[in-house]
């Protein structure tokens, strides 16, 4: 019951994903042409760890995001199939 | 003695000011030394410039959306000044004949040399332009070549606003501050 207070809503956990999941985006492209900056590097290592933090967390509460996060949830049952489309108001949509 | 004339003169003059003198004078000091600030910062224009187009920072414009609007004259081949030097072509008609800018065609058959002597906006070389000082930190590179100055990593916004803003590279966020096609 310790964890239903600090768990983020769907909606702020998810808006938390699109932030970081744009910014790893941007700054991949910075990298492609800026290989060996190595703020960059570390700036994109901080934010690609957050992100992969966050879709746990989603998947674990939520239900996978990601393929590579399917199995994480402890459900009995294939999450993946259940959830939200992008284009439902649960799936994000506005 | 005169000093404290001076000081009464000025304490009944911004009477109804709530800040002292002396917190006005540094209050403008603090304004005069924050403007050197920015100008040793950004890339600003001079003065009357930014005064006449309401700009400041010369790296927040494109320049480009204005070239063909902002003077009195938009025909780009009505200068005499510049083709003088080089070859005349059809193409570069001079003055003599009467040009199809605004000038002209509201009535005033006065001279066609008009548009050619009194501050044309045209952009040839060797033409002096009102715009010839927002060019200037082109003159030392090479002319007919293409540049895109190669960005720098210089710290990145906070997540939520880059994702608001389209970058999280201040150095790329440019909001478009033209409107139809002219800057404001």
């Amino acid at each position: 019951m310790m964890q239903q207070g600090n768990r983020k809503s769907r909606r702020q956990l998810l808006n938390e994903i699109n932030e970081v999941s744009f910014a790893a985006y941007d700054l991949l492209l910075f990298l492609d042409t800026h290989p060996c900056d190595e703020k960059a590097l570390s700036c994109y290592r901080e934010v690609s760890e957050k992100r992969n933090v966050l879709l746990d967390e989603y998947a674990k509460y939520y239900g996978p995001l990601t393929a590579d996060t399917a199995a994480l949830n402890c459900a009995d049952t294939w999450q993946w199939v259940e959830q939200p489309f992008p284009w439902e108001k649960e799936g994000g949509c506005r | 003695m005169k000093k404290e004339v001076q000081i009464l003169i000025l304490r009944l003059q911004y009477n109804r000011n709530p800040f002292s003198i002396q917190e006005r004078i540094l209050r403008r000091r603090f304004l005069l030394g924050f403007g050197r600030y920015l100008c040793a910062l950004f890339p600003v224009y001079d003065i009357k410039y930014s005064v006449t187009y309401g700009k400041f920072r010369k790296d927040l414009f494109m320049e480009n959306y204005q070239m063909n609007r902002s003077g009195r004259c938009s025909c780009s081949h009505s200068c005499t000044q510049g083709s003088r030097s080089m070859m005349r072509t059809p193409a570069q008609p001079t003055c003599s004949a009467p040009m199809p800018c605004p000038e002209n065609r509201s009535g005033n058959h006065s001279g066609g040399n008009r548009c050619g002597d009194s501050g044309c906006s045209c952009h040839m070389p060797g033409c002096p332009s009102p715009h010839a000082e927002m060019f200037s930190h082109l003159s030392h590179l090479p002319a007919a070549m293409g540049y895109v100055p190669c960005q720098k990593f210089d710290g990145m916004f906070d997540l939520g606003y880059a994702l608001q803003v389209g970058t999280i590279f201040p150095q790329l966020c440019k909001p478009f501050c033209g409107r139809r096609g002219g800057c404001r």
